[in-house]
């Protein structure tokens, strides 16, 4: 066990030098800087800054300075004083390349808790719901009922996420006021947000639902779960369900990842302070640091949960790594 | 009363090319403590019989006819939450695969907890124990170990005894074994008949055994229904079948299985001095017999017999109408050590039965009349 | 004495298992096959009879280079086979060619007869279109299919004629070796002798060497002049068939026999059965002795300490040393009579 939690970590640290450094070339390699935007800047000044955050330098001297507090300057460590960069090894991310009063772990720690709150919620609706409209789907397959459900989750993976959005508002917002229209205070702000979150979530997970349990009724273990004379409804979420939650555990892996670093259409029509628009702005405006604190938290997470999807899925298939006899 | 019986049972497809007529009048009837078998190629019927005993029939198939009798209840007319009270409590079904059959993510114990506990309420422990015996019972060493074993850990012989023993726990009257040999090699195919036998004694089951082996069924049933085509054909015990066969495919059948004239004539080989790794190639292995033709599809079945395009016992009428399953009451002149075979309940589906059961007689003497006819009947056609 | 074709000698076999994704390394190894010794020459047949698990399939793989031995030597006409490169493998692959138990599994479903059996040849690049053609007609006659099942689709064909089309496609190439891995278990009764017959039939035509791999003695018997017995990954028991059948000398071999159920009531009844008590033993921990020693029936009989202590070797048995068993109850046996 400890083995594999020590490989696992290894793989983890592979994939954040090479997310890290491929981004951090790419970003270097598109044209524009962090400054364009403030325009009439006098070219000195722009040298100044640039000096300043080290933007003159080569950029694999320039990724060494961020991974790291390794001796590159001719002066001894990079950056003195007050303003010495510890980078990514001791944590420190840097200060916003944008935002300059702020660094980007400060502005992480202000849109993290929102995105992962709105996130948490939106899955704990979402995901149980799905499971279970799905459920039904498959076990009323062909009636009034499934139809309903199908033209339902159809309509969830279809609809772009903004319209989604923009219809619970107008609905339960504007037209039946039931939920403040923006605003992140209490939880019935949060109400409409998670719900246009979960929404393309729910279905998705609903139409892997609905297929697995579908295609493990014809199997030969569920002929013998009823031959014993279990009943259909011990048939289908005892039995049926169990398998058919396997491929739900691998989407909801990456997916969660996605959802819980929230998404920047619900955020800038709820108008919240989450980090989805970071992601978004940071890569728009050339905020390098910002940017790059953005996708190592985001590929962080998506590894974390891929690996704790993995262990849920061991714990559901204890054929999962160990040897089978044939 | 009879313990089970299963009268005139119809039953079809309807497909999008039409209906497909699967099961066309199968009869038989099974006594408390006896074993029947139900032989018939694959795709003869044998397993949707199984299944309709079951209430287990898959989607779109149709009940035409017919009556299963359980201690003369028709089970046929059982609404959905009655089945539930005759699956696996007075009806227990072995399959064919016990690999397929038992579910991967849930371990032994549980499995077979569910087949309990579906029928009635008892402690968590009590469960556990009865769980447990039932392993025991079958053959498993260790028990109470094995039950928290999952199906991928347990070989193929082990799996097999697990879902042998989840059919007794709720000590049914019937046990339906659907192929419960074909999928294991000969040495656990050799135990697994054993153990049958063994439980069947024990418990005075009654036990449906399907196959497609004549060797199992001369080891391990009393009688026999001989199945062709979705129609029974042969109706007898097993001694009377193995000694006068009244039906023409009963009659093939028989004569493709291993026997132990089969093994006699090795013997002989044997006995021959030019054996060994010399044997001249021109010596040329025996053929094995096996009815010519192939069975037909329920999609094009023929016109009156279904077995007459194989049968070198035909007649005109064989073509036009369909023999009833009918008693057989004629006696054949004793022929070598048989004696005289006197009316019994024995019913077979063939008009020309007297001729068949002569001729059947006579081949224990020399098959080699009956193969030519068999050979000469096919001739034309090939 | 016939030409040996193919000659396999002391092949062992040894898989590691365990190295699974949260385990990196082995936890223990199988020894699938130790010291097994075969000729097969042309024109002959030699049937492999053993349980699922005795290793007879890791060696039908073994032969057709699917598989590669831990150690030993397999030679087809002098040429050592286990050490050759894949490239090198080819010219020997249109020689020895296998038949899958699983013909399901073994055709491709949205493959035609006609391009399933097509395909040897695009492989390998022989012959024109038009002879391609030909030959597979001629091919579909062997087996005994007829034009109408060209363009037919696996789905669209019943077991046996599955088998027929599989069979056929093994011998496109004109092999001289076939290895057969249990073409008829998976078939009833009926379809079994027909498939039988046909394999008969096809190795006096072809002068093929035939190696089958079966469970159940009763079907090699028909093929097979010589029956090789397996028991966890070893050789129990070689004998001409007939003498195999009428008397069985190593203590498995017996039980493998009467577990075979005959269609007759009567004998069934007086038959003495031996049923094997219990399963084989774990082949990642085989005891030192003989394998079979914990279910063997006479092993009391004699020195029960020989049977668990000291593995016993393959011995001749009779004069002509064809009868070969590797027992310590049969060798001492032969030398008393």
């Amino acid at each position: 066990m400890i083995r594999a939690a020590l490989r696992h970590l290894a793989g983890l640290v592979i994939s954040v030098v090479i997310v890290l450094a491929v981004s951090f070339a790419l970003m270097h390699a598109v044209p524009g800087g962090p400054f364009d935007a403030e325009r009439g800047l006098h070219p000195e000044i722009e040298a100044n800054l640039a000096r300043a955050y080290h933007l003159d330098w080569p950029v694999w001297k320039q990724f060494l300075q961020y991974i790291g507090p390794f001796n590159l300057g001719p002066d001894g460590w990079l950056g003195t004083g007050a303003d010495r960069f510890g980078g990514v090894l001791a944590l420190d991310f840097g200060p916003s390349l944008r935002h300059r009063d702020y660094d980007v772990a400060d502005i992480l720690a202000a849109s993290l808790p929102v995105s992962f709150q709105l996130g948490a919620l939106a899955l704990a609706w979402s995901v149980p719901l799905g499971i279970l409209l799905g459920t039904l789907a498959a076990a009323r397959a062909g009636t009034w009922l499934d139809a309903l459900l199908r033209v339902l989750t159809t309509t969830g993976i279809v609809l772009p996420g903004f319209v989604i959005a923009s219809l619970s508002l107008l609905v339960f917002a504007f037209a039946w006021p039931l939920f403040p229209v923006a605003g992140w205070s209490s939880l019935r702000h949060m109400v409409l947000p998670a719900f246009a979150l979960g929404a393309p979530c729910a279905t998705y997970v609903a139409r892997l639902t609905r297929s697995g349990v579908l295609e493990n009724l014809q199997l030969d273990f569920v002929r013998t779960a009823k031959g014993k004379g279990l009943g259909r409804g011990a048939v289908i979420w005892r039995h049926a369900l169990r398998s058919a939650l396997l491929p739900v555990v691998a989407y909801l892996g990456p997916a969660s990842a996605a959802i819980l670093t929230g998404s920047l259409v619900v955020e800038k029509i709820f108008f919240l302070p989450g980090a989805g628009t970071h992601f978004v702005n940071s890569a728009l405006n050339r905020d390098y640091t910002l940017a790059l604190g953005v996708t190592l938290v985001y590929t962080v997470l998506v590894f974390c949960l891929n690996a704790l999807a993995d262990l849920l899925a061991s714990f559901l298939d204890p054929r999962v790594g160990g040897r089978q006899e044939s | 009363m009879t313990l089970l019986e299963v009268r005139n049972l119809r039953l079809r497809f309807d497909t999008k090319d039409g209906p497909l007529q699967v099961l066309d009048e199968i009869s038989f009837k099974l006594e408390a403590g006896e074993t029947l078998a139900m032989v018939g190629e694959s795709g003869s019927g044998k397993s949707l019989t199984a299944l309709t005993l079951m209430g287990l029939l898959p989607p779109g198939a149709i009940i035409e006819t017919g009556e299963v009798l359980l201690e003369g209840r028709n089970l046929l007319t059982l609404s959905a939450r009655q089945w539930r009270s005759v699956r696996g409590r007075e009806l227990a079904m072995v399959y064919q695969d016990a690999n397929s059959a038992l579910h991967p993510l849930l371990t032994v114990g549980e499995q077979l907890a569910e087949a309990i506990l579906a029928h009635r309420k008892e402690s968590p422990s009590e469960v556990r124990k009865a769980c447990a015996s039932a392993l025991g019972e079958v053959g498993i060493s260790a028990p109470e170990a094995r039950l928290d074993a999952y199906p991928h850990e347990l070989s193929g012989g082990m799996r097999q005894r697990v879902v042998i023993a989840m059919a007794l726990l709720a000590r049914p009257k019937v046990l339906i074994a659907d192929e419960p040999t074909t999928a294991v090699d000969v040495t656990m195919q050799a135990q697994i008949l054993e153990l049958l036998e063994h439980l069947r004694a024990k418990y005075s089951m009654a036990v449906l055994l399907v196959t497609h082996d004549l060797g199992v069924v001369a080891r391990a049933a009393q009688k026999v229904a001989v199945v062709y085509a979705g129609r029974t054909v042969e109706l007898a015990t097993t001694k009377e079948l193995f000694q006068t066969p009244l039906h023409p495919y009963s009659v093939g059948l028989l004569r493709s299985a291993p026997s132990e004239a089969a093994q006699s004539m090795a013997s002989v080989l044997a006995a021959s001095p030019s054996q060994g790794p010399t044997q001249s190639p021109s010596q040329a292995p025996a053929r094995l017999f096996s009815i010519p033709g192939m069975a037909p599809s329920p999609a094009r079945m023929p016109v009156g017999c279904a077995f007459h395009p194989r049968c070198p016992f035909e007649v005109a009428r064989c073509s036009r109408e369909r023999p009833e399953l009918k008693a057989w009451r004629v006696e054949v002149p004793s022929n070598m050590h048989t004696g005289l075979v006197t009316a019994t309940s024995r019913r077979a589906a063939c008009f020309e039965q007297e001729r068949v059961a002569a001729a059947a007689v006579a081949s224990r003497t020399g098959w080699h009349e009956l193969e030519q006819l068999w050979l000469a009947k096919m001739e034309p056609r090939t | 004495m016939t030409e040996v074709l193919l000659q396999v000698r002391a092949i062992g076999k040894r898989f590691d298992v365990g190295a699974g994704r949260f385990q990196a390394r082995a936890r223990a190894s199988i020894q699938a096959l130790s010291d097994v010794d075969l000729d097969l020459a042309s024109g002959q047949a030699l049937g492999l009879v053993g349980e699922s698990g005795s290793g007879k399939s890791t060696l039908a793989r073994i032969l057709v280079g699917l598989e590669q031995p831990s150690k030993g030597s397999v030679r087809l006409d002098g040429v050592e086979l286990t050490t050759l490169s894949r490239a090198a493998w080819r010219p020997f692959r249109k020689r020895i060619q296998m038949v899958f138990q699983d013909c399901a599994g073994s055709l491709d479903p949205r493959q035609s007869v006609r391009s399933a059996l097509l395909e040897p040849y695009r492989i390998h690049g022989l012959y024109s279109a038009r002879e391609r053609d030909m030959r597979c007609m001629e091919l579909l006659e062997a087996v005994g299919l007829g034009a109408e099942h060209w363009n037919r689709f696996p789905h669209e064909l019943s077991g046996g004629q599955r088998q027929r089309v599989a069979i056929a496609r093994a011998l496109a190439l004109e092999p001289q070796i076939l290895i057969l891995d249990e073409p008829v278990s998976a078939l009833d009764s009926s379809m079994r002798a027909q498939i039988l017959n046909l394999l008969i039939e096809l190795k006096r035509r072809f002068h093929l060497a035939c190696l089958f791999v079966a469970h159940d003695l009763f079907a090699v018997q028909a093929l097979c002049e010589h029956i090789a017995v397996m028991y966890m990954g070893r050789i129990v028991e070689v004998a001409p068939t007939g003498a195999l059948f009428a008397n069985p000398l190593h203590p498995y071999t017996q039980a493998l026999l009467s577990a075979v159920p005959f269609a007759d009531p009567q004998v069934e009844q007086q038959r003495r059965r031996i049923v094997l008590q219990g399963e084989p033993p774990s082949p990642m921990d085989l005891p030192p002795g003989c394998a079979f020693a914990a279910r063997c029936p006479t092993k009391h009989s004699i020195d029960a300490r020989l049977c668990e202590g000291d593995r016993p070797l393959l011995k001749g048995c009779d004069e002509t040393g064809l009868r070969q068993a590797a027992c310590h109850a049969v060798v001492t046996q032969g030398s008393q009579s």
